[in-house]
């Protein structure tokens, strides 16, 4: 219930601030992108081998392309969140066309993160999961991170990746399942 | 199939965990105190919606190959930011862009792109009713960004490369910093997140020299005005001709066209 009145809480000041964006007012557009930067950040860093110079410049980017094209976010169409994830996964498509290489493994990355990593007890286990999802391909890396790190329902997936219910639904079985083979 | 009621919980609350992976405090302090501030003052309502990006690419090369035909594209090689000529010359750096695949070409036409976008800066850094100069200082960042990535690609004389685009950088930076001292308030957030982006192009390309056991040795060598030759040796090249320093600013190595924005501020 509390979950539900936060959501739409979110949604309605999400939808003022899209409003005074669109007509140009930056601070509005500047909370946005720093309430939704994580998330974002998150979404790419999982997708880009887990590379936090790539992310971050991926993040820009897809916050400078939302600024940009504002004008035309049609709030039926989608939430703004799910219209920022669309953008970001169009931006990472776009860096590994201009790359023109597939997803390579870092071995040395989960050492490079222990600001993310000091935080859990578990650190090996956390570490291990976190190369295994870096094995995963790049779709099931899409669905484990919506999924399963942002928390997203089916019907914000639904938006974002333009299938149906029932194969996201597959894809997150899939996916899981890859996972925790990978694990074991 | 209910997920969560699988043999999977364990693992459905170990990714939940990841949500604590967030961006660094340096970067967010970064999207803050730069990229905020830097976004251009209005979004851009002049987009291009109903041309798809395959037409666009075909529309390009085929002004390309017209102009071509006719020496406009050989003397727009040689146009400023302003002259009559220069929206044919990025039209043509396009059309390059879009059929050259050697990598030492596209690093240098990025360049040569990145160059353009800092003599622009200098002409739209007082403009402060557009965000032309907003706009201007992201393409000359991205522009900067796939030169180092080519660079990076490039398999033979690689240090070559990597030597003449640290030696431009190094020139933008300056030029860069010059301006910082003349240009307005609003257009500051813009200069730092491009002199950023040189100053984190030159560390990347000093790696790539630094790695490279036969690095630092080679003369600079300019980007060129006609299509950059795959395997071309750079120092059979002319010395770097910086775009405004011939006609501004012959003087003063480093900072080429700062004139240029000192007049307009005059103006």
């Amino acid at each position: 219930m509390i979950n539900r009145f936060l959501k739409r809480f979110q949604h309605i000041s999400d939808k003022i601030l899209v409003e005074k964006a669109k007509n140009g007012d930056r601070e509005a557009f500047g909370k946005l992108y720093l309430k939704y930067l994580d998330t974002i950040y998150r979404y790419i860093f999982f997708r880009v081998n887990q590379d936090i110079q790539t992310a971050e410049d991926l993040a820009e980017v897809v916050f400078f392309k939302a600024w940009q094209n504002i004008v035309n976010f049609a709030e039926q169409d989608a939430f703004f969140k799910a219209w920022l994830y669309k953008i970001a996964h169009n931006v990472v498509i776009d860096h590994y066309r201009t790359e023109n290489k597939p997803a390579v493994l870092k071995e040395e990355l989960i050492n490079e993160n222990d600001n993310v990593l000091e935080d859990f007890e578990r650190k090996i286990e956390i570490a291990a999961l976190m190369k295994a999802i870096n094995k995963l391909s790049d779709e099931q890396k899409q669905i484990i991170t919506l999924k399963f790190i942002e928390g997203l329902s089916n019907k914000e997936m639904l938006q974002i990746l333009n299938k149906k219910e029932e194969a996201i639904r597959a894809l997150q079985y899939r996916a899981l399942k890859k996972l925790k083979e990978l694990l074991s | 199939m209910n997920i969560q009621e699988t043999e999977y919980t364990d693992l459905i609350k170990n990714l939940s965990q990841l949500k604590s992976v967030i961006p660094g405090d340096r970067f967010k302090s970064h999207v803050k105190s730069t990229l905020i501030p830097s976004l251009p003052i209005k979004p851009n309502f002049n987009h291009m919606f109903f041309f798809g990006h395959s037409f666009r690419i075909a529309a390009i090369i085929l002004a390309f190959l017209l102009l071509s035909s006719s020496g406009i594209v050989l003397a727009a090689s040689e146009s400023k930011p302003g002259s009559l000529l220069y929206p044919v010359k990025q039209v043509v750096q396009d059309a390059k862009l879009a059929i050259t695949t050697n990598p030492t070409a596209r690093a240098l036409l990025h360049l040569e792109k990145a160059q353009d976008k800092v003599e622009e800066m200098q002409q739209t850094v007082f403009d402060t009713k557009t965000n032309q100069f907003e706009q201007n200082a992201q393409e000359y960042k991205e522009n900067i960004k796939k030169a180092v990535e080519e660079t990076k690609e490039i398999e033979t004389q690689r240090e070559n490369t990597a030597q003449t685009v640290n030696t431009s950088l190094e020139k933008h930076t300056e030029t860069l910093q010059q301006l910082q001292t003349v240009a307005p308030t609003q257009a500051q957030p813009a200069l730092e997140k491009a002199i950023d982006a040189s100053q984190k192009g030159q560390q990347q390309v000093q790696q790539v020299i630094q790695n490279n056991p036969a690095g630092n040795t080679l003369p600079t060598y300019t980007p060129p005005t006609g299509t950059p030759q795959p395997e071309q040796n750079h120092a059979d090249n002319p010395p770097l001709q910086l775009p405004a320093q011939s006609q501004n600013n012959q003087n003063n190595d480093s900072s080429f066209g700062l004139n240029k924005a000192n007049d307009n501020k005059n103006k």
